[in-house]
């Protein structure tokens, strides 16, 4: 996920109706501690949100390539 | 003090002991009092800097690193170029008018804080990444001379607070006999790399670093979890002794792997009327515990016998559905084919009350251990259940299937479970080949009532398996994952002891199989005695097949031949 925000220049946020991480670092990521099965919500602005948010769903549609 | 020392303890990893020279890596100290600096743009600049050149270093790491560091180092390039991380560092700089170095320790330690904070295992160990990338930007910004740990001398002990990826990605590991740290549990980074590359280790030695020096002799004992430093003639010569024992264990452990374990005819023993039986006796399976695919590969690598016990419930966790039949078809497919006619039991759904799953709700139980877990689970939702057993029927011609039903506690639930499974063959087609023995339907022994009444289930059932770790709990009414009350839970407990004999013997008198999944069948001390009451098998991870191996072939009326 880290990988493609970091290919987006727009502003991707993930909030779990707790709190919000910014989803280009890690560390937010990480401390969100969004588990498998959590709802969680995926906002993106700027350049290219479309294509990023796109991505981003097939990403976990596809369970993270772990399948 | 040159002295000899007291030994130091902590925890073990692997058994064995290393004799070795040390080697110290001890932690930066950071002058944060002389923080000030000038020109807080330049400042910026030189941190901006030192992260490049840091990025540029892992990026080669990663070329050289093997599979199991590359991710571990790609990570931390993430971790390196957080601009969470880094915007807070520059901004802090920017307010303080503070040294780079000094910024970046405080922020690593809050970050580092903020991760063990959430008290999570999987955290914990990203909180030593965060300090592991922390300490690589301090080293570059203060032009620390670190360790070569490219070329050590033979035999070396590292000492070190705690390992970090960067030092390990770099060590010669054909030259370190032995690592010692402060910190760190079982499922520390050390700890892992200690387990991976069969090194001797003792983890959270507290103050380790204390009172070594470069060079110092000292002794590793790994299943002690001791370390003696600067050690006397008299320990040394004891140590030598003992470690040229674990290498002779090792070697008999290892010629055991490929051996089966045989019950030699008793002279008092009513006949055994099977022909070929008197010249060999009855063979003991050593079998494996599985919990997934690639613990099967690892499984018939130790030499196991079979699976005595395949936990599907990997196949639902950490999902946000259940597996499908189709889904479910192919692991066990690919598990009976792994293991050709060596049996394989495959063990029902085996969750609910306190393993709960993503994909299925259920009520939250006051009291979970006795709630509705287990068979009384699939009894409750056969949709789940069959499911489960039509993929196994499936899988069925493709290996030496047999199935296992949890937590069964009256005779009407094994008849129910047997039920289910019969109404899937003849869904499938199947129920021919599955009646007169065609599959083997057997269950667990984990509840007191189901001992007790084991006579009764014998006639029912094909085989028994005893889950010693649930029927300890429920035997003595203690709770495992209690701390509390760990010194009560005891499987040699009389009342437990008496409970594995009645399940025994049933067996035996009903000429059904009955093994043991729990931990007790690898224990040394136990093993005796389950062989004396006459247990057929013995199911243990696949680590500990060659120990119960060795275990039973070193008692009189046990021996091991090959196949």
């Amino acid at each position: 996920m880290i990988e493609i925000a970091k290919k987006y220049s727009c502003k991707l946020e993930i909030s779990n109706g707790v709190a919000t991480a910014d989803m280009g670092s890690i560390i937010d990521m990480l401390r969100l501690q969004v588990k498998m099965g959590d709802e969680v919500t995926i906002s993106a602005d700027g350049e290219g949100e479309e294509e990023a948010l796109q991505e981003i769903v097939t990403l976990i549609g596809n369970k993270f390539g772990e399948e | 003090m040159m002295d000899r020392i007291s030994p130091l303890w902590g925890i073990g990893i692997n058994n064995g002991i290393a004799i070795g020279r040390a080697l110290v890596l001890r932690p930066i100290v950071y002058a944060r009092e002389q923080t000030h600096c000038e020109d807080v743009e330049a400042e910026i600049l030189r941190l901006k800097t030192a992260i490049a050149s840091c990025a540029g270093d892992i990026e080669g790491e990663v070329d050289a690193a093997q599979s199991e560091h590359k991710e571990i180092l790609k990570s931390h390039l993430n971790f390196l170029e957080d601009h969470a991380f880094n915007d807070k560092a520059f901004a802090r700089i920017r307010e303080t008018a503070r040294t780079a170095d000094s910024v970046i320790s405080e922020i690593t330690d809050e970050t580092y804080q903020s991760f063990i904070e959430l008290d999570i295992p999987y955290l914990k160990e990203r909180a030593d990444d965060v300090r592991d990338v922390g300490s690589r930007i301090i080293r570059k910004l203060t032009n620390a001379k670190t360790v070569d740990l490219t070329s050590l001398p033979h035999g070396t002990i590292l000492f070190a607070q705690e390992l970090v990826p960067s030092q390990t990605a770099k060590l010669d590991k054909e030259r370190v006999a032995g690592f010692v740290t402060e910190r760190g549990g079982k499922t520390s980074h050390t700890a892992i790399m200690a387990k991976t590359l069969g090194i001797v280790a003792v983890v959270g030695c507290v103050d380790a670093l204390e009172d070594v020096n470069d060079g110092d002799e000292v002794i590793v004992d790994g299943s002690e979890g001791q370390v003696i430093i600067r050690p006397d003639e008299e320990s040394l010569s004891r140590c030598r002794e003992r470690q040229a024992d674990s290498i002779a264990r090792k070697e008999a452990l290892n010629a055991l792997r490929h051996k089966h374990v045989y019950r030699c005819p008793g002279e008092n023993e009513p006949g055994q009327h099977v022909q070929g039986q008197h010249v060999q006796g009855q063979h003991v399976p050593v079998l494996a515990n599985v919990g997934c695919l690639k613990d099967i590969e690892l499984a018939l690598e130790c030499g196991a016998d079979g699976v005595g016990l395949f936990r599907t419930e990997f196949l639902f966790m950490d999902r946000p559905d259940l597996p499908g039949e189709d889904e479910q078809y192919e692991v066990y497919k690919a598990a009976a084919e792994m293991l050709g006619r060596k049996p394989l039991v495959i063990r029902t759904l085996d969750i609910g009350g306190d393993k709960s799953l993503p994909g299925l709700s259920t009520p939250e139980e006051e009291n979970p251990f006795l709630g509705l877990r287990a068979i009384r689970l699939c009894l409750d939702k056969p949709d789940i259940f069959k499911t489960q057993l039509r993929a196994i029927l499936r899988a069925m011609p493709f290996g030496n299937i047999s199935v296992m039903f949890p937590m069964i506690s009256a005779l009407h639930e094994l008849r129910s479970a047997k039920a289910v499974f019969m109404e899937c063959a003849e869904e499938l087609g199947l129920k021919d080949a599955c009646e007169g023995g065609g599959i083997r339907l057997g269950m667990m022994i984990e509840i007191p009532a189901a001992a007790l009444q084991a006579a009764a289930f014998a006639l029912e059932a094909d085989f028994f398996s005893i889950g010693t770790n649930d029927l300890t709990q429920y035997t003595l009414a203690v709770d495992r994952g209690n701390d509390s009350v760990q010194y009560l839970y005891d499987y040699m407990h009389p009342a437990v002891l008496q409970l594995v004999a009645t399940t025994i013997s049933a067996a035996k008198k009903e000429g059904i199989d009955c093994c043991m999944c729990g931990e007790m069948a690898a224990d040394p001390y136990a093993i005796p005695l389950l062989a004396q009451m006459g247990l057929g098998s013995f199911s243990v991870s696949a680590g500990e097949v060659p120990p119960t191996k060795h275990a039973l072939v070193s008692m009189d009326g046990f021996h091991a031949k090959d196949s």
